[in-house]
């Protein structure tokens, strides 16, 4: 069987467990601009049929770009579903993760499906169309979100079985549009 | 969490007698957890709520009125709260829609296990963790309805008992 090699996923998953806290449901603590993207997200939701996401909204508060903030917002977005109706309409996997990420998450849901070997790390490169570092990020940032979990034993991952059914799907990825304002959001 | 979810215009009551429930093992908002074990003995009646949904919030008082009436007589009421955030958050909320029952903090995963897919959803279990009557929306009559289901229950909850006896 094809695996991600053991070296790329020891280093997965110390990511992963240090972050098991945030993910297991204690609440992390959120930041003034945390916030301050959180609230731009809810303004800007549902505005000209919006489906704006994490990283769109971070860019246009200028939060400085960083997976470990990417990773607090979304964790925050993905507790609160209660905070607008786009959350719950499209998922929260829709706005916090990046569409590689989502491309890397279906490749892996459809081998997993389909009863195939996971896709190793060349092969994810290629698929996705980004490089290697990237797809390892990628990995690290579903692991984060429990959407995978590393089976020990085989030292592969495995996705959520909620993910293989589609709940919720993960693969939506919109167009994106940017106003003569600077204003960009992807739209349904 | 789940996408998608509707809130229900209308009400579809489904008997399944004896159908298995899925487990659960919740948190109270007070930070205990709550197993279907625990409540085994119990006729339950369970409902998928959210703090956002005006219907399933519309519903509070006729829930808080089966428990003022029946929770002497081993009937427990359960508000399920998904989708609304932290058990902090759902608080807030608890207190400004006066539910006198006990209120768990529900997930992703009892979403799924339950297969829910609109709200109010309302779940009237037998003894034995075993589905009796599931409600999906709401109608005038589901309160009446529901309180029917009860006495059902009882009955037969009282005449297990006698024959046993």
């Amino acid at each position: 069987m094809r695996t991600i090699p053991s070296a790329t996923l020891i280093v997965i998953a110390l990511l992963a467990c240090a972050c098991s806290a945030v993910a297991q449901g204690s609440q992390p603590q959120s930041s003034a601009q945390d916030q301050k993207v959180i609230d731009y997200l809810v303004k800007d939701w549902g505005e000209d049929y919006s489906v704006t996401t994490v990283d769109q909204a971070m860019k246009a508060v200028k939060v400085e770009s960083s997976e470990e903030t990417r990773f607090r917002i979304g964790s925050y977005i993905k507790a609160h579903p209660e905070l607008h109706e786009v959350i719950r309409r499209w998922g929260w996997v829709t706005l916090v993760l990046t569409p590689e990420e989502k491309l890397i998450a279906r490749a892996l849901i459809n081998a997993q499906r389909d009863g195939k070997p996971a896709p190793s790390l060349s092969e994810l490169t290629k698929a996705v169309g980004i490089k290697e570092p990237d797809v390892k990020r990628g990995i690290a940032m579903l692991t984060r979100y429990e959407i995978l979990t590393k089976d020990s034993k085989a030292a592969e991952y495995t996705v959520a079985p909620r993910y293989i059914k589609w709940e919720p799907r993960l693969d939506f990825v919109f167009h994106n549009l940017t106003l003569d304002g600077g204003r960009q959001f992807s739209v349904n | 969490m789940t996408a998608l979810l509707l809130v229900s215009m209308f009400v579809g009551a489904r008997a399944q007698q004896n159908d298995a429930v899925p487990q659960i093992a919740l948190s109270t908002l007070e930070g205990q957890i709550l197993r279907s074990d625990d409540l085994k003995d119990k006729i339950v009646v369970l409902d998928f709520w959210a703090t956002w949904c005006e219907k399933c919030v519309n519903e509070i008082p006729q829930f808080n009125k089966l428990e003022k009436d029946y929770s002497s007589r081993g009937v427990q009421l359960i508000g399920l709260a998904v989708q609304s955030g932290w058990a902090s958050d759902i608080q807030k909320f608890v207190k400004e829609y006066n539910m006198h029952y006990t209120v768990l903090v529900g997930n992703d995963d009892t979403v799924a296990d339950f297969g829910v897919i609109s709200f109010p959803n309302t779940y009237v279990i037998a003894p034995g963790w075993k589905l009796y009557k599931k409600y999906s929306g709401v109608s005038e009559n589901k309160a009446a309805n529901i309180r029917q289901d009860i006495e059902a229950l009882l009955k037969a909850k009282e005449s297990q008992k006698g024959s046993r006896q």
